[in-house]
C-alpha cells in the first residue's frame, strides 16, 4: 500500500431514507472529483472521511494508518469548506497560524513556515487585518494556506470554487495546482462545475443509484480529460 | 464493521445525559412549582377563616393598589420607550457595527443597584435636587407617583435604546438599502421594513421593563413617599413585615401581582417563543470590540447621546457631600464586614445563577424538539415572579428551613440566583442553541483539541455576553434590597450588608452618610462587575495552546 494513498474501503453511511456506499482509492497526486446532483451525499461522504460524520460501516486509511479510528483533530486530513470557515474573531495571521499553533509549534517556527506561502499568495502585510477585510479570492487563499501548512495526508475540498467569479476561480485553481506540485497528496473534491472538472480533475467518481432502497454508490468513472 | 469515529453531535443516551435532561423539570418544580403551590395551598386554607383570600382579592384597597401598580408600570414603559426607541434607531442609523464601549455604557444602568439609583435620582429631583432648584421639577411631584414613573422610565431608557440598536443592526443592510433605493422615507422605512423586524424585540423588551417596574420595591418605597403611592410589591412587604401579619392580604396581593407580572409574560411567551427562538439576538453577535473607525461613524452627537442615556442620570452619585461622608465610613469597623457580606452575596448568587443556567441550557438542548419550547418557558418563568412573591412562596413551602426573621443569607442567595436565571438564560441561550458547528469542524480538521476549538470559535462569541451579563448581575447583586428586607432579622452578626447600611442611614435621616454608603456600594459593585472582564483577559492571554 502506498504510504499516503487514501483508501476508502467498504464504507457505508446510513442517513435516514438513503444510504451511501463507497469503496475506492485515491493515490497521491491524483485529483478525484466527486460528481452528482445536489443532496446525493457527496459532502456527507467527504465529512465521513474527515470524521465529522460517523460511518455505519467500513474504514478509511491513509497508507497504513486507519483514519476512521481517530477523532477528526488527529486525522491530519486537510478540509477546505465550501464557506471557508475562517475564524471571524481571529486576524488573517492568526487564521493562517491556527493549525500550527494548536500543534504547539513556536511563533518563530510558525512564521518561518508560513512566510513563503504568504509571500507567494500575496498576503504579505495583511496579517494583522480582520478576515472580514479580505476579498473572496484572498479568503480562499487564507483557507488553503491555513490547511496546507499543517502538512495534511490528504486534501478534501468541498466545492471550493463555488463562491468565486470565473477570474478568481482560475486564480485559485492555479494556486492549488502550485501547492500540490510541491507535495502531491491525494485530493478528493466535490464539484458541480464541468469547467472545473476539465481543468482540474485527474479522475472522477460519480453517484450511481441502485435498487429501490435508496442506496447511492460512488463509482469510479475512469480517467478524466486531463 | 462499526466505525469508531467520534462525532460532534451530543450523545443523548448516557446516564449523565439522562440526569441533565431531567434537570429542568426538577428545577422548575423545586424553585417555582412548589413555592407557587405553597401560596395556592395557603390561599385555600385561609378561605375557611374570617378573612379569606377572596375577601382580600375583592378588598377595594388592594384593588386600588393593583390598579396603581399597572398604571405606574405602563407609564414607566411608555417613558422608557419614548426616550429609548428613537435614540436606538438614530444610533442604529449612524453605525454599521456597535462598538463594545457603546454596549457597556448603555448596559451600565441595568446593573445599577436600586439604592444607588434612588440616590442619583434625588440629586436631580429631590427636595434640593438640581432640577427642583431650577424650577423644572414641581414641588408637588416630590416623592410622588410621578417621581417613581420618571425614575423607572429614565432608568430603563438606555436598555430600550440598546435592545433597539442591537435589533436594528440585525436587520439585513440590503433590505434597508433596497427600501431606500425605492424611495422610502424614514417613517415608511420604520413602518414597512423595521417594524416587522423589530416588533418582537420591542414586545419582549417592553414586557421586561414592565415586569421590572411592576415588581420594583425600594424605588416605590422611598421615592413614592409612602401611602397612597403603594404597589403590590410594597403592599406584600407591609403585610408580611410591618405591623401584624396579614396572610390573606399578602396572598391576595401575591395572586394579583402574579396576574400582572406573569400573565402578560406567559401570553407573549407562548405566542412568540418559536419565532423568538429562531431569531433571538445576542449582544455577542453584533458587538465588535472598539475599533477606532467606529468613532467617526457615530460622530460627536452619537457619542453624547450614548453618554446621556447611560451615564448622565447617575452623575449625582459622585457629589461632594457623598465623597466627604466617605471618610468616616472608610474608618468604620463595619466597613470590611459590610463589604465582605455584600460582595459574598453578589458573587455566590451570580455563580449559583450561572450554574443553574448552564444546567438548564444543557437540559433544554437534550429535550426533544417539540418539548423545547416548554422547557425554555420554564427557564424564563422567574422573570415574571418578584423577589417578595418567590420569597413568600419559599417561606410557605419550606417553612421548616426558611425563617424570614433570621438574617438568612443562604436564602437571600438562593432567591437572587433563581430570579437572575431568566436574564442569563436569555443572553446565553441564543449562543448555546446555535453553536458555530462549521467553524468548530474547521478547527478540529486543523488539529485543535476541544479546548482549542472552544477558545478559537466559541469563546469570542460568548465573551461579550459573559462579561456583560455576569458583570451586570454582580453589580446589581451587591445592592440587593428586597430579598434582604424580607429575610432580615436585624442582627446581622456576620456584617451588615451595604444596602442595609444605606437603608439604616436613610431611615435615620442621615442623608449624607447614606450617600457615602451608596458610593461605597457602587464602588464595590463596579469592581465586582469588572471581575468577568479580568477573568476573560486571563482566558484571552491563555491563547489557544
Amino acid at each position: 500500500m502506498n504510504e499516503r494513498e487514501l483508501v476508502i474501503s467498504s464504507v457505508r453511511m446510513e442517513r435516514g431514507a438513503f444510504c451511501i456506499e463507497a469503496d475506492f482509492k485515491v493515490t497521491p497526486g491524483e485529483r478525484v472529483a466527486l460528481l452528482g446532483r445536489s443532496g446525493c451525499g457527496k459532502t456527507t461522504l467527504l465529512r465521513g472521511v474527515a470524521g465529522f460524520e460517523a460511518l455505519t460501516q467500513g474504514r478509511v486509511h491513509s497508507g497504513d494508518l486507519e483514519l476512521s479510528a481517530l477523532p477528526p483533530e488527529r486525522r491530519e486530513v486537510g478540509f477546505v469548506f465550501q464557506d471557508l470557515a475562517l475564524f471571524p474573531a481571529l486576524s488573517v495571521g492568526d487564521n493562517l497560524e491556527f493549525g500550527l499553533r494548536v500543534r504547539g509549534i513556536s511563533k518563530a517556527e510558525r512564521l518561518k513556515r508560513l512566510a513563503p506561502w504568504v509571500e507567494r499568495f500575496g498576503l504579505r502585510g495583511r496579517e494583522s487585518e480582520p478576515v472580514g477585510n479580505l476579498s473572496g479570492g484572498e479568503r480562499q487563499r487564507v483557507a488553503l494556506i491555513r490547511t496546507w501548512v499543517t502538512g495534511p495526508r490528504a486534501l478534501l475540498l468541498d466545492e471550493p470554487f463555488t463562491a468565486l467569479d470565473p477570474g478568481m476561480r482560475a486564480e485559485f485553481r492555479a494556486a492549488l495546482l502550485e501547492v500540490l506540485a510541491d507535495n502531491p497528496v491525494p485530493v478528493l473534491w466535490v464539484t458541480h462545475d464541468h469547467g472545473e472538472l476539465e481543468a482540474f480533475a485527474t479522475s472522477r467518481i460519480a453517484v450511481e443509484e441502485t435498487g429501490g432502497g435508496g442506496v447511492r454508490r460512488f463509482v469510479r468513472e475512469g480517467s478524466g480529460s486531463k | 464493521m462499526e466505525s469508531r469515529a467520534p462525532t460532534l453531535s451530543p450523545d443523548g443516551g448516557t446516564l449523565t445525559a439522562a440526569l441533565f435532561r431531567g434537570f429542568y423539570p426538577v428545577w422548575g418544580t423545586l424553585v417555582l412549582g412548589v413555592p407557587l403551590l405553597g401560596i395556592l395551598r395557603e390561599a385555600f386554607r385561609t378561605q375557611g377563616t374570617s378573612r379569606g383570600v377572596l375577601d382580600a382579592l375583592l378588598d377595594p384597597a388592594i384593588l386600588t393598589v393593583a390598579g396603581f401598580t399597572l398604571l405606574q408600570a405602563l407609564g414607566s414603559v411608555a417613558l422608557a420607550f419614548l426616550i429609548g426607541v428613537p435614540s436606538g434607531l438614530w444610533l442604529g442609523r449612524r453605525m454599521a457595527v456597535v462598538p463594545g464601549w457603546v454596549i457597556s455604557v448603555l448596559q451600565f444602568p441595568m446593573g445599577m443597584p436600586s439604592l444607588a439609583a434612588i440616590s442619583a435620582a434625588l440629586f436631580w429631583i429631590g427636595r434640593n435636587g438640581a432640577l427642583t432648584q431650577l424650577g423644572l421639577w414641581p414641588e408637588a411631584w416630590l416623592y410622588s407617583a410621578w417621581a417613581v414613573v420618571v425614575v423607572h422610565g429614565v432608568w430603563n431608557a438606555s436598555w430600550v435604546a440598546l435592545r433597539t440598536l442591537v435589533a436594528r443592526q440585525a436587520v439585513p443592510r440590503e433590505r434597508v438599502e433596497a427600501a431606500r433605493g425605492l424611495g422610502a422615507s424614514h417613517s415608511q422605512m420604520l413602518g414597512h421594513v423595521l417594524w416587522p423586524e423589530l416588533r418582537n424585540e420591542w414586545l419582549w423588551t417592553g414586557l421586561q421593563v414592565f415586569q421590572l417596574c411592576a415588581m420594583s420595591f425600594v424605588v416605590v418605597q422611598v421615592l413614592g413617599g409612602g401611602p397612597p403611592v403603594e404597589t403590590l410589591e410594597t403592599a406584600i412587604y407591609s403585610r408580611l413585615r410591618l405591623a401584624e401579619l396579614d396572610f390573606p392580604g399578602a396572598i391576595g396581593c401575591v395572586l394579583l401581582q402574579l396576574a400582572v407580572t406573569l400573565g402578560p409574560g406567559l401570553l407573549l411567551l407562548f405566542k412568540t417563543l418559536r419565532e423568538e427562538d429562531a431569531r433571538a439576538q445576542s449582544l455577542g453577535r453584533v458587538v465588535r470590540s472598539g475599533r477606532r473607525s467606529d468613532m467617526p461613524e457615530m460622530g460627536l452627537p452619537g457619542v453624547l447621546l450614548v453618554f446621556a442615556l447611560g451615564l448622565l442620570p447617575w452623575v449625582g452619585l459622585v457629589r461632594w457631600e457623598a465623597l466627604q461622608s466617605l471618610g468616616p465610613i472608610l474608618q468604620s469597623p463595619e466597613l470590611w464586614p459590610s463589604i465582605r457580606v455584600s460582595a459574598g452575596i453578589a458573587l455566590l448568587s451570580t455563580l449559583l445563577a450561572a450554574l443553574q443556567v448552564f444546567l438548564l441550557i444543557r437540559s433544554v438542548l437534550l429535550q426533544k424538539e417539540r418539548e423545547r419550547s416548554f422547557a425554555i418557558s420554564v427557564a424564563l418563568l422567574p422573570s415574571g415572579v418578584s423577589t417578595l412573591v418567590l420569597g413568600f412562596g419559599l417561606w410557605l413551602a419550606f417553612e421548616f428551613a426558611f425563617d424570614p426573621f433570621a438574617d438568612n443569607l443562604a436564602w437571600v442567595i438562593v432567591l437572587q440566583s433563581v430570579l437572575a436565571v431568566p436574564f442569563l438564560f436569555r443572553a446565553f441561550w441564543p449562543l448555546a442553541s446555535r453553536p458555530e458547528l462549521r467553524l468548530q469542524e474547521a478547527a478540529r480538521a486543523l488539529g485543535a483539541s476541544r479546548y482549542q476549538v472552544f477558545r478559537a470559535v466559541e469563546w469570542p462569541r460568548w465573551k461579550p455576553a459573559i462579561q456583560g451579563t455576569l458583570g451586570t448581575l454582580l453589580m446589581a447583586g451587591t445592592g440587593e434590597v428586597a430579598a434582604l428586607s424580607l429575610l432580615s432579622g436585624g442582627d446581622w452578626t456576620g456584617g451588615v450588608p451595604l444596602s442595609v447600611q444605606v437603608s439604616r442611614a436613610l431611615s435615620q435621616y442621615q442623608f449624607a452618610q447614606a450617600q457615602g454608603w451608596v458610593l461605597l456600594l457602587l464602588g464595590v459593585g463596579v469592581v465586582l462587575a469588572l471581575l468577568p472582564r479580568v477573568l476573560a483577559g486571563v482566558v484571552d492571554r491563555g491563547g489557544g495552546r
